[in-house]
C-alpha cells in the first residue's frame, strides 16, 4: 500500500539492539520501553517526526533484523513492509538504516540488502561514543562516497547527531544508493528473469523487483505472515524452475549469493574502518569475563536476585504499612459515616477491603520493576540471558526463548507475545506452553501474603523469607525448564536449536527510562486494582453475603450459607487432599480471573474487618492475623506453614489467568493448546501440592 | 440511609458491575487479548500484526 497522505514515510531498520527504539523515541517523542537485550522491539511502531521546516514525517520503527532473508515472523514483517507487501502498512518512501558503529561490518549486511530496494537510504552510525572510546576510526566521508548515500554519525541515547539526521530527512533530493556489488554470473540470468516477472506480473518497480528477486533466491520466501501479498503464479513458476535446475546441477545458489555479498562488504569495511591502536579487551569485555563466567556468573546472578528480594522485603515495609493504615482509616471513616446496612458492608468489606489489600502490595511491585528496569538498562539482563542460555539449550529450549520467559516474570501475556521472535514453530509453541510457569507479578501478592501468614512479623529472620521467595521463583523457572524438556522429547520433538546472542556494552542506567518503566507499571497495577479487582470484590461480596442467613448466624455461618460458600463446598472434596478448605476454594475459583484476586477474595471471605486484631501483634496487618486464626471445624489451624507452602506451590504451577488463556488461544490460533496448557498446569499444581501436603503431614508438619 | 435504601443501592452497584464485565467481555471478543491491562502493545498494533502459523 502506498502512503495516502503527503507526509513522506520513513522506516527505521537495523539489527536488533542497535538503538532503533531510542532513535524512534528521540525522533517522534513517543514513549516506549527501552531495553538492552537483543530483540526488544517485537512490534512495529509508528509515529510522527517533523522536518526542519515543520512538515510532518511519518516514521515506522520496524522489528530488528540481521537480514531481509527472514527467519522469523518478526523479520518477515520487516521484509514485507520494506518490499511493500503489506496492505496494512504504507510502503516506506525512504529508509533510515541504523547501525551499531562498533560492529559496522556485521551491520552492513542488512544495509547492503536495503540499498538494493531502490529507495533513498540514510545511514545512521549509532554508538559513535563507543567507537571513539575503543580507539577505532570510521572514515565517514569515504563510506558516504562508496555507498552514495548520506552517512550520519550519531549517539541516539544522548541525542547527538539528531539535528544532522533530521536535516537529512528533510532533504527532498535524497540520492539513491550506488550499487557497488555485482550479482555472481551464475545467478545473474535467474535474477534478471525473476526481476522481469516481478515487474510485469507482480506490479513491482524495476529496482524493487531486483531486490525482491535476490531475496527470493536467498530466503526462498520460506516465512510468510498474514497480510503478506502472495507471489504471482508466473513468478513462483520461474523460481521453482531455476531451483530445480540448480538442484540438479548441485549448485548452492543461496550460499553463492550470500558469500558474494559478504565479500563486497568485507572489502568496504577494510577500506573505511581503522581498528584502534589498542586492540585489547574493552571495559565491557573485562566485566564480562567475570559476569558471564561459568561459576562466577551464576554466583553474581544469585547475589543480584537475592538483593532484589531483600530490597522488596525491607524497603517496602514502611510504605506498605502507610497504605495499610490508610485503607483501614478509609474503611473506618465509611463505617462511621454510614448507618449499618448492605451498602456500607459492600463498600467496606467488599470494595475497600478487596482493592485496599491489593494496593498494599504496590510498593513491593514497584521495587521489583525498578530493579528489572535497572538491569535491562545497564546491559546486565543480556548477560543473564547468556548465562541462562547454557541451561536452556540443555533442555532443548531456544536461547531466544529467554526474552519471552524473562518478560513472563512481569506478566505471561507480553512474554507469550514476545515468542514471535522465535523462528522454529515447535520451539515457539514450547515456550508459549511453559511461559506462564515463570512467577509473574500477579503471584507476588499471593506469595507475600502466604509468607506473612506462615512467618509472622520479626519472629523469623529476613533471610528465611527471602530464601522462600527465591525458592518460589526458582521452582517456577526450573518447572518451566522441566516441562520444556518433557515437551521437546515427546509432543514437540525437534532438532536442538542454535542461537547467536549479542551482548551490548555496559551503560550507566538511564534513571528516566527506569522511572518511566516503574510509573507505567504502577499505572497498570492501579488501573487493574480500580477496575477488574474492584468489580470482582463487589461481586464476591454479594456472593458471600447472599442468600442471607438468620440474624443470629455468625459471620462464618453466613459465608458458609452464601453462594460463594456453596461453590467452595462443592469443590472441597477436590482440594481437601491438598489441605485446602472451602474458603480457600472460594479464593481459587475467584482467582481464576487473575491470580492476585486470591488476596482480595480471601480478605472478603475471611471477614477481616470484623476481626479483632488488638490482641495480636500490633505490627501485623489484619488479613494475615485473620488467616492465622482461621480454623477447620474440628479446631485445627487452617493456614499452617505446610498449607501456606502448599498454596504457594499450587499458585506456582496452576493456570489461574483467563487473559493468558485468551492470548494463547490467539497466538496458537486454536483452542487445543490453551486447553492442554490449562490441564497440564493445573494438574501438575494439584499433584505437586498433594505430594507436598501429604508428605509434610506424614512427617509431622 | 435506611437499610432498605442501602440494599437497593448495593444491588444497583452490583448490577452496574456485572454490566461492566459483560461489556468488557464483548469488547474482548471483538478484539481478543489482554485488553491492554498487562503492559503489552496496544490493541491497534496487535490487530495490525496478528499473524498465523
Amino acid at each position: 500500500m502506498k502512503s495516502e497522505s503527503t507526509a513522506p514515510v520513513f522506516a527505521i531498520v537495523g539489527n536488533p539492539n542497535c538503538g532503533k527504539s531510542t532513535l524512534f523515541n528521540a525522533l517522534t517523542g513517543l514513549k516506549q520501553k527501552v531495553g538492552n537485550y537483543p530483540g526488544v522491539t517485537v512490534e512495529k511502531k509508528q509515529g510522527t517526526a517533523y522536518s526542519q521546516h515543520g512538515l510532518p514525517l511519518t516514521v515506522i520503527d520496524l522489528p530488528g533484523a540481521y537480514s531481509l532473508a527472514a527467519r522469523s515472523p518478526d523479520e518477515a514483517v520487516t521484509r514485507d513492509v520494506l518490499l511493500g507487501r503489506r496492505a496494512d502498512t504504507p510502503t516506506p518512501d525512504r529508509i533510515i538504516c541504523l547501525v551499531d558503529a562498533t560492529n559496522l561490518e556485521r551491520n552492513l549486511y542488512l544495509v547492503h540488502q536495503v540499498m538494493d530496494l531502490g529507495r533513498p537510504v540514510i545511514l545512521a552510525l549509532n554508538m559513535m561514543d563507543l567507537v571513539e572510546a575503543s580507539g577505532m576510526t570510521i572514515r565517514i566521508g569515504r563510506l558516504q562516497t562508496a555507498l552514495g548515500i548520506p552517512v550520519i554519525p550519531c549517539e541516539a541515547v544522548n541525542g547527538k547527531g539528531l539535528i544532522e539526521l533530521k536535516l537529512a530527512m528533510s532533504r527532498t533530493d535524497l540520492p539513491l544508493p550506488r550499487h557497488a556489488w555485482d550479482v555472481p554470473g551464475a545467478i545473474a540470468a535467474a535474477v534478471a528473469e525473476l526481476q522481469a516477472s516481478l515487474a510485469l506480473n507482480d506490479g513491482k518497480s524495476p529496482l524493487s523487483a531486483r531486490a525482491e528477486a535476490l531475496l527470493l533466491l536467498t530466503d526462498q520466501d520460506s516465512i510468510r505472515v498474514a497480510g503478506s501479498t502472495p507471489l504471482s503464479a508466473r513468478t513462483a513458476e520461474i523460481l521453482a524452475t531455476w531451483k530445480k535446475r540448480w538442484e540438479a546441477e548441485g549448485m548452492d545458489w543461496a550460499g553463492t549469493l550470500v558469500n558474494s555479498r559478504y565479500e563486497a562488504i568485507g572489502r568496504l569495511a577494510a577500506e573505511v574502518v581503522q581498528p584502534g591502536a589498542a586492540s585489547g579487551p574493552t571495559v565491557s569485555d573485562r566485566i564480562d569475563s567475570v559476569v558471564t563466567h561459568p561459576l562466577w556468573g551464576w554466583l553474581i546472578l544469585g547475589v543480584v536476585m537475592t538483593l532484589i528480594f531483600v530490597s522488596i522485603f525491607t524497603l517496602a515495609e514502611y510504605p506498605m504499612d502507610w497504605i495499610g493504615n490508610g485503607v483501614s482509616a478509609l474503611a473506618g471513616w465509611v463505617k462511621g459515616a454510614l448507618a449499618p446496612g448492605d451498602l456500607r458492608d459492600l463498600l467496606t468489606d467488599g470494595a475497600i477491603q478487596g482493592v485496599g489489600t491489593i494496593v498494599t502490595f504496590l510498593p513491593q511491585i514497584l521495587i521489583l520493576f525498578f530493579f528489572i528496569g535497572l538491569l535491562e538498562n545497564t546491559g546486565y539482563m543480556a548477560r543473564a540471558a547468556f548465562i541462562m542460555d547454557r541451561m536452556m539449550s540443555r533442555v532443548g529450549l531456544n536461547g531466544r526463548s529467554f526474552i519471552p520467559l524473562l518478560s513472563s516474570y512481569a506478566c505471561a501475556i507480553p512474554g507469550i507475545m514476545a515468542t514471535r521472535t522465535i523462528e522454529d514453530p515447535k520451539d515457539r509453541l514450547t515456550t508459549i506452553l511453559v511461559a506462564p510457569l515463570m512467577s509473574c507479578s500477579a503471584r507476588l501478592p499471593v506469595y507475600l501474603l502466604m509468607i506473612a501468614a506462615m512467618m509472622p512479623g520479626n519472629l523469623v529472620p529476613l533471610a528465611t523469607k527471602v530464601g522462600l521467595m527465591l525458592f518460589m521463583y526458582a521452582i517456577g523457572t526450573f518447572g518451566a525448564f522441566g516441562f520444556a524438556w518433557l515437551f521437546k522429547r515427546t509432543l514437540l520433538k525437534g532438532a536442538p536449536p542454535l542461537m547467536i546472542m549479542e551482548l551490548p556494552p555496559y551503560r550507566l542506567p538511564g534513571l528516566k527510562d527506569v522511572a518511566m518503566h516503574m510509573v507505567q507499571r504502577a499505572g497498570l497495577f492501579l488501573k487493574r486494582a480500580g477496575t477488574v479487582i474492584l468489580g470482582i470484590s463487589i461481586i464476591l461480596w454479594f456472593l458471600s453475603t447472599y442468600p442471607k442467613s438468620p440474624a443470629t448466624a455468625t459471620q462464618t455461618q453466613q459465608v458458609e450459607h452464601s453462594f460463594a460458600g456453596r461453590a467452595g463446598h462443592a469443590i472441597e472434596p477436590l482440594i481437601k487432599p491438598i489441605g485446602f478448605d472451602w474458603r480457600i476454594g472460594i479464593g481459587l475459583i475467584s482467582s481464576f480471573a487473575a491470580r492476585e484476586v486470591f488476596v482480595s477474595s480471601t480478605a472478603v471471605v475471611f471477614s477481616v474487618e470484623n476481626f479483632d486484631a488488638t490482641n495480636d501483634h500490633a505490627d501485623i496487618a489484619p488479613l494475615r492475623v485473620a488467616l492465622r486464626h482461621a480454623r477447620w471445624p474440628d479446631g485445627r489451624a487452617l493456614f499452617t506453614p505446610l498449607v501456606c507452602l502448599t498454596l504457594m506451590i499450587y499458585y506456582v504451577f496452576a493456570m489461574q489467568c483467563m487473559s493468558t488463556i485468551a492470548v494463547v488461544r490467539r497466538e496458537t490460533n486454536s483452542w487445543r493448546w490453551p486447553i492442554f496448557q490449562t490441564l497440564y498446569m493445573t494438574g501438575a499444581a494439584w499433584i505437586f501440592s498433594f505430594i507436598i501436603y501429604q508428605v509434610g503431614t506424614a512427617i509431622g508438619f | 440511609m435506611s437499610p432498605t435504601l442501602q440494599t437497593a443501592a448495593a444491588v444497583a452497584l452490583l448490577v452496574l458491575t456485572i454490566a461492566w464485565f459483560i461489556r468488557r467481555a464483548i469488547k474482548r471478543r471483538r478484539n481478543p487479548g489482554c485488553g491492554s491491562d498487562c503492559g503489552c502493545p496496544t490493541a491497534d498494533i496487535k490487530s495490525k500484526l496478528t499473524h498465523k502459523h
